[in-house]
């Protein structure tokens, strides 16, 4: 196990270092002046200066310090855009509100979603299995920035039960994560039940039937350990999409959290930031599928990792 | 299994409830303000969005402050009005010596020659340098200098073997003093600003009140970077670490930012909120009715307004919604009182590449034949795309400076729209065969209503010249770099006004400005502006400037002027003080609240 880990961690290693090649590669070949803020022009003497200062007139050196600042200091240098700030303190700002959300939507979506998916499954082809299919559909088919609007005029604009916006407490949190969480929950919904269903017709639950076990230890208990799996291996990259930040969902409720970097900092040539919310974002994805695949393991014992 | 899942759920979700609790009991501030866009930067040398200017004027006190009324200069550090020679190129600056920086030490004439001094160092990139090379003496030759020695300290790249680079350096280093010294900027005692004009500058204290020549507290030198000896960096820059304009920024013993204005930054937190707080050392800041104001940012414009209609928000600056429109239609009906527009001081136009005519990528560039541009600008129905597209009122407009914003400025009439002219100029031009008219595109950057207003543009064009033009929209970035290359036909543009002169925006089509876009050159109407500049009589001066204009707008067309900027916005009827007006500039002191 440990040996299967530091390999993973290795490999995923090598995947940041080509990651962050590919969009540097990427980043030095997109035209334009990072230093440009406003419509006005900048003398041209100004602009090489700035460039020098900052190394991006000469690729290979910008390429191999930069790596060592982040490898050595973890640290992400000056943001172009924003010149009072640091990438580092962009994204210390903005992460913990991003993970934060991104964990409760998650656990919402699996709170509902799994339950939900069973009982489909178990009442198949009912009103139950009707309506929970229906949700399914609106939750996968509703854009972010749909039902965001609609939570925040219902209940932030016109029942007064939530904040319009800000961030602090768990009144903040509470509309921005249910309106994240629908997609994947909708998701959750239906891979449980389509599992459940699957698993439900096969042979071990039918011998289990036949021994007279009570339908809730079946279901519960037989059934839904082997339906849970395919559940379990999206939940790795859904949990790493939902952490690093929507764009639309921050913007409709204003939440302070990493998404909007994501379009921006390409818009604004940004280095630094791109390259702070690229590698973030991979070493989460990169995370959490090595901690999903050994949860794998644990689950079920017919994996065995090595 | 299912148990241990959603147990495992809910304990981290508790968790996570438990660890947030309620929000802070954070006091709110006496007014709370929206702004629609993050603020980009607080240095005041640096800054240019209208979002970072209204925090500017009033955590900072310029020589001059704006009336509140009128937004001319009154007195601000500075007392009103300033000696001026007898030639009226030399201002001398008696400050106030209570004026006060928020750290209790007094502001002196030095700390303005600091400000002023690094708005013209290359390594500032000050948007607004020009304030100082076009107006004070010396500034363009210390700037120059300045600017070449960086090109070669900071672009000759190879390695220092002789020690030569070093050499040099330090031989620049030691001069810079001595070459500053010949600016006509000079501190002449604590409380005296002795400033050298090139020529007599009928709107020189109007540029006292830009944020460029904001005074800057010592202080800012613990976060000099580069040699400590020489304070320069390797490359020739005057750089400081760029976070001064924190409030609880510290470094080296710096004791965080500080200001001079009747307001301070008391807190500043990226994207959410910036508290401004009084500055009690002000000698006037028993006059100012709010301690504390929030300024809370919004990425959306929508959220913004939500937040405003349930109260988080008193104050909404700008209005740029989907339905602004509709919100603008039902303050006039008195069903929104809480909303207005009135004009801004800024114009959407289309610049015409006058420069070259073939592009730098290849293509044929109609557009340096005058004809072509004037009558593809009198063939635009300005009325129609102002009633269909634009969306806050925006009134059409035929000119550059927009109409009756100026005082004195006669106003300028545009040319009319005119089909049949227009087709004849195309004739004239050698294309009364349109299909070998060269293919030319319109170029935009994406975003706001760019787009939609270039259909609507280009349909026009296509039904009264029967000429196709193409669509290039483009992301800022890459926009912004097509304009500077000059690499593009017809290209959006606009432009706010920085003072209540013509010369704000005349300047910009003459022939060596840094923001002539469009390439436009006319020793003709170079000459108007330079026999402006020279001319003492206020009104004729304003008159050879409306000439200046004229030319512009009726016969060369460097532009195609579409239409007029607006100030939407709202706030609540127990926020007092506030006078909507063309500049956006809302001196906070002469704001109040009664709930």
């Amino acid at each position: 196990m440990t040996r299967f880990i530091l390999t993973r961690l290795a490999l995923g290693c090598g995947s940041l270092l080509a990651i962050y090649t590919i969009t540097f590669v990427m980043i030095i070949h997109t035209p334009g002046n990072p230093f440009q803020v406003s419509e006005r022009q900048m003398p041209e003497e100004v602009v090489r200066a700035l460039e020098a200062r900052y190394d991006i007139d000469n690729h290979a050196k910008y390429y191999v310090q930069y790596a060592g600042r982040v490898l050595t200091q973890l640290d992400f240098g000056p943001s172009f855009q924003y010149r009072e700030w640091t990438v580092n303190q962009i994204l210390a700002d903005a992460l913990p509100v991003s993970l934060t959300i991104g964990i409760v939507a998650i656990l919402i979506a699996v709170l509902v979603g799994v339950p939900m998916g069973v009982l489909s499954a178990v009442r198949v082809n009912t009103w139950v299995d009707h309506f929970g299919l229906g949700l399914v559909l609106l939750g996968i088919s509703i854009p972010t920035f749909v039902s965001g609007t609609a939570l925040l005029s219902v209940f932030g604009v016109w029942l007064k039960w939530a904040p319009v916006g800000g961030w602090g407490g768990v009144e903040h949190l509470i509309l921005p994560s249910v309106c994240l969480s629908l997609p994947f929950l909708a998701y959750i919904t239906r891979l449980t039940r389509v599992g459940m269903l699957d698993v439900l017709g096969s042979d071990y639950i039918r011998t289990a039937r036949a021994k007279g076990l009570p339908p809730r230890v079946v279901i519960w208990k037989h059934a839904f350990k082997n339906a849970f799996l395919p559940v379990l291996s999206y939940l790795g990259p859904a949990t790493a999409h939902a952490m690093t930040g929507s764009f639309v969902v921050e913007m409709v409720f204003n939440v302070p959290g990493m998404g909007t970097y994501f379009v921006q900092s390409i818009q604004n040539l940004d280095r630094g930031l791109i390259m702070g919310v690229v590698l973030v974002f991979s070493a989460v994805l990169i995370l959490l599928n090595l901690v999903v695949d050994v949860l794998y393991a644990l689950v079920d014992p017919r994996i065995r990792v090595t | 299994m299912f148990r241990t899942l959603m147990l495992t759920c809910a304990g981290l979700l508790a968790a996570i409830v438990a660890f947030y609790g309620s929000a802070d009991p954070d006091t709110r501030a006496d007014l709370t303000l929206a702004s629609a866009n993050r603020i980009n930067t607080l240095d005041p040398q640096q800054l240019s969005w209208i979002a970072d200017i209204r925090i500017c004027i009033n955590a900072w006190e310029g020589l001059t402050r704006h009336d509140p009324d009128t937004l001319q200069p009154i007195a601000g550090v500075a007392r009103m009005p300033p000696e001026i020679s007898t030639d009226r190129t030399r201002y001398t600056f008696h400050l106030r010596p209570d004026a006060r920086w928020s750290n209790g030490d007094p502001v002196t004439a030095r700390d303005f020659v600091r400000g002023w001094r690094r708005a013209l160092e290359p390594g500032t990139a000050a948007d607004y340098a020009g304030v100082l090379t076009n107006h004070i003496k010396g500034a363009q030759t210390y700037y120059d200098w300045r600017t070449r020695a960086v090109r070669h300290l900071a672009l000759e790249r190879s390695p220092d073997k002789l020690g030569e680079r070093e050499a040099l350096l330090r031989a620049h280093a030691r001069r810079m003093d001595e070459e500053w010294r010949k600016v006509g900027i000079r501190a002449t005692g604590d409380h005296t600003l002795e400033v050298q004009l090139v020529r007599p500058t009928a709107y020189f204290l109007e540029l006292t009140l830009l944020p460029v020549l904001m005074p800057i507290h010592e202080s800012i030198e613990r976060l000099r970077e580069g040699d400590p000896e020489l304070g320069i960096d390797a490359g020739g820059l005057v750089v400081y670490d760029s976070q001064w304009t924190k409030p609880n920024y510290d470094r080296n013993g710096y004791p965080g930012l500080i200001t001079n204005g009747i307001y301070r930054i008391a807190d500043w937190r990226f994207r959410r909120r910036l508290r401004l707080r009084k500055n009690l050392y002000h000698p006037e800041q028993a006059y100012a009715a709010l301690e504390t104001i929030d300024v809370l940012m919004f990425e959306s414009a929508n959220t913004a307004f939500q937040a405003y209609e349930t109260g988080v928000v008193d104050w909404l600056t700008s209005l740029n919604l989907d339905y602004t429109a509709a919100l603008l239609q039902m303050s006039h009906t008195g069903e929104r009182a809480d909303v207005s527009v009135v004009p801004a001081f800024g114009t959407y136009y289309y610049n015409l590449n006058c420069k070259d005519a073939v592009l730098p990528d290849g293509r044929t560039n109609p557009f340096v034949d005058p004809r072509v541009r004037k009558a593809f600008s009198i063939s635009i129905d300005r009325d129609a795309l102002c009633a269909k597209v634009a969306e806050k009122e925006n009134p059409p407009t035929r000119t550059l400076i927009p109409p009756g914003s100026i005082p004195g400025y006669p106003n300028v009439a545009g040319h009319a729209e005119d089909a049949e002219l227009a087709n004849q100029l195309m004739d004239e031009a050698g294309y009364e065969d349109r299909e070998t008219f060269p293919e030319v595109s319109l170029l935009y950057n994406t975003g706001q209503i760019h787009g939609r207003l270039a259909e609507a543009v280009v349909n026009m064009w296509r039904e009264t010249l029967g000429v196709r033009v193409g669509m290039a929209g483009k992301e800022t970035k890459t926009f912004g770099e097509d304009k500077a290359k000059h690499n593009y036909q017809i290209a959006r543009a606009s432009w706010y006004g920085d003072y209540a002169d013509p010369t704000t925006f005349l300047d910009i089509f003459s022939t060596d400005n840094g923001n002539n876009d469009s390439g436009y050159t006319n020793p003709a109407y170079d000459a108007l502006l330079a026999s402006a500049a020279a001319c003492e009589d206020a009104d004729q001066r304003m008159h050879i400037l409306a000439k200046a204009e004229a030319i512009l707008v009726t016969e060369d067309f460097p532009l195609i002027p579409i239409y007029g900027y607006t100030n939407p916005q709202a706030f609540r009827p127990f926020v007092k003080g506030i006078r909507p007006n063309s500049r956006e500039i809302y001196p906070l002191r002469d704001v109040w609240v009664e709930r």
